[in-house]
């Protein structure tokens, strides 16, 4: 492994459904500005700046990054644009952490932002990742398709739709004490199961809002970090895997593991790397990209928090709630927060923020290793970070 | 000077395409079109019969040449279905299923049809992971993956 590297700051704007105030310029400026605050540095001590940018369609203006890099003070200096859909914004850190890995720079700024509600339809946006030779016309979206996955899953395993609410119901009264958050209304175990049905088995409490947000990280290297008085995140281990963008030949009856394989090779090779052998009790909290709610239960057994096809017994017994024992997504997750280029960023900067002891409100007390995750492209690409207290 | 208000630009993107199927594509959309038949491509290595079809086998990664018929008999791997419409394409109510047609070692997706949605508690017996299905061609084809869609089996 090249270099130790950290996150030394972290600046996140709040989450909502529109922020009419500020251009997209201004918003990433707001989020670098935190970030660089929080680091307590300026924007000449950064090297170079890892652009996060998800499909543009959102947005309606091609080559965020090009619009925005100035405006993350970029300018004069070196800049890259990194995209693998929902999972970019952790993809961007993995990138942002190789830059500084590498030796080449000491100090890299990592940034993402994502306004959904330019456009007036962001499923109509997401059908167009698929190919318009032989999936396009089926109107296939991130919902249907996550439908798909959930329907599989839940028919090998018998989850319920009770173990989809209490996803639902934890994640949101997580971001109610989360200043960042988009929805911050908890949410009734009634209330959920009253939820209608968008496609079956997702119901509207099972989907992610649609969100503005700009986020910051500063990623730097030992040296650079040695000569820094604040809190830092050493990231011990990453890891990101691709899969085949074919659906169909990852359902596979009796072989539950092939859909989100994915994962399972990503946090692996992270656990690896970062020397973790027993994820259930080395990791302290997990900040976990769940746009729907049966994604964060897919990811409880491909994360190796607990065995396949026993997500829900997880959740059943109340170990990913805050006073659980692996509390997961104290942020409210993606599941009430979704700037998607942004998002995974988020997952970043708030597994961050607990190993820094600087998450505030959503603070879990004595943590020594975090794991931030995203995911993109329904399942095609996963990435996984270990953070830690102490460099590995 | 203080101004409160706050615009916003309309703006719209008319972006048309004309997308290449390719040679691997077109043929298995032309025997749709053509001859109400379902075709994949068997791997040269592995012999996994990919449908649809591709040019390459992405596990061994060698050529996929062999033409392989593909039976339009097969069983749901998973599905879903909304009562309602999510976006302008879709039909409402719909359903859509992942199928692996007698042949294949993979699933292909499309629109599953004929089946009754008025009562949902009903529609667990109608609809269900290993429910075998048939492939029904459309009277009019055009030569897109829309040219068949699935049914109940008969």
């Amino acid at each position: 492994m090249a270099r130790r590297c950290a996150i030394v700051g972290v600046g996140e704007t709040k989450c909502a459904t529109h922020r009419p105030e500020v251009d997209a310029p201004s918003m990433v400026t707001e989020a670098v500005t935190k970030a660089l605050s929080d680091a307590d540095i300026t924007i000449d001590d950064i090297d170079a700046v890892v652009f996060g940018q998800g499909p543009d369609a959102f947005t309606g203006v091609e080559n965020g990054e090009k619009w925005c890099s100035a405006a993350a003070g970029a300018l004069h200096k070196p800049v890259m644009r990194v995209h693998t859909g929902g999972a970019t914004g952790a993809g961007a850190a993995v990138c942002g952490f190789m830059h500084v890995a590498s030796g080449m720079f000491e100090t890299v700024l990592v940034v993402s932002y994502e306004r959904i509600k330019e456009s007036e339809n962001a499923q109509y946006i997401l059908n167009t990742i698929w190919d318009p030779i032989y999936e396009r016309n089926l109107e296939l979206n991130t919902i249907t398709i996550i439908g798909i996955f959930a329907t599989s899953y839940m028919e090998q395993y018998g989850t319920t739709l009770e173990h989809l609410s209490m996803i639902a119901v934890k994640n949101r009264a997580n971001a109610a004490k989360n200043p960042y958050a988009h929805l911050q209304q908890p949410l009734t175990m009634e209330d959920a199961m009253k939820s209608p049905v968008l496609s079956w088995p997702l119901r509207l409490c099972d989907c992610c809002p649609s969100s503005d947000g700009a986020c910051a990280i500063v990623v730097a290297s030992e040296d650079k970090v040695k000569t820094m008085a604040g809190p830092s995140a050493w990231i011990r281990g990453v890891s990101q895997i691709a899969d085949t963008v074919f659906v169909g030949d990852r359902l596979q009856r009796g072989n539950e593991l092939r859909l989100m394989e994915s994962l399972d090779l990503a946090a692996r090779r992270a656990y690896q790397i970062a020397g973790i052998g027993d994820p259930r009790h080395e990791i302290d909290v997990a900040e976990i990209y769940n746009p729907f709610t049966i994604i964060e239960i897919m990811a409880y057994e491909r994360l190796g928090f607990c065995k396949s096809g026993e997500g829900g017994k997880f959740i059943e017994k109340g170990i990913p709630m805050m006073n659980g024992g692996l509390p997961v997504n104290p942020s409210g997750g993606t599941l009430c927060s979704n700037p998607i280029s942004a998002t995974a960023l988020y997952r970043v900067a708030d597994a961050a923020n607990q190993v820094r002891g600087k998450a505030g409100p959503i603070q879990v007390p004595d943590v020594r290793n975090a794991l931030a995750h995203g995911i993109g492209g329904s399942g095609q690409f996963n990435t996984v970070i270990v953070l830690g207290k102490d460099p590995y | 000077m203080a101004v409160t208000e706050l615009l916003h630009i309309s703006g719209e993107w008319h972006i048309k395409y004309n997308y290449t199927a390719g040679k691997i594509a077109s043929r298995f959309l032309a025997e749709l079109r053509d001859n109400k038949r379902i075709v994949g491509t068997r791997c040269d290595k592995c012999k996994k019969v990919y449908v649809p079809p591709r040019g390459f086998c992405e596990e061994c990664f060698v050529p996929a040449t062999e033409w392989v018929e593909v039976d339009n008999v097969g069983e749901i791997y998973s599905f879903t279905f909304g009562p309602r419409k999510l976006s302008a394409g879709l039909p409402e109510p719909f359903i859509i299923a992942y199928v692996r047609l007698n042949g294949a070692d993979t699933c292909i997706a499309n629109f599953v049809k004929d089946i009754d949605m008025s009562d949902l508690n009903k529609l667990k017996e109608e609809l269900f992971v290993g429910k075998k299905v048939q492939v029904k061609y459309e009277v009019k084809r055009k030569g897109l993956i829309t040219d068949f869609y699935f049914c109940p089996y008969e």
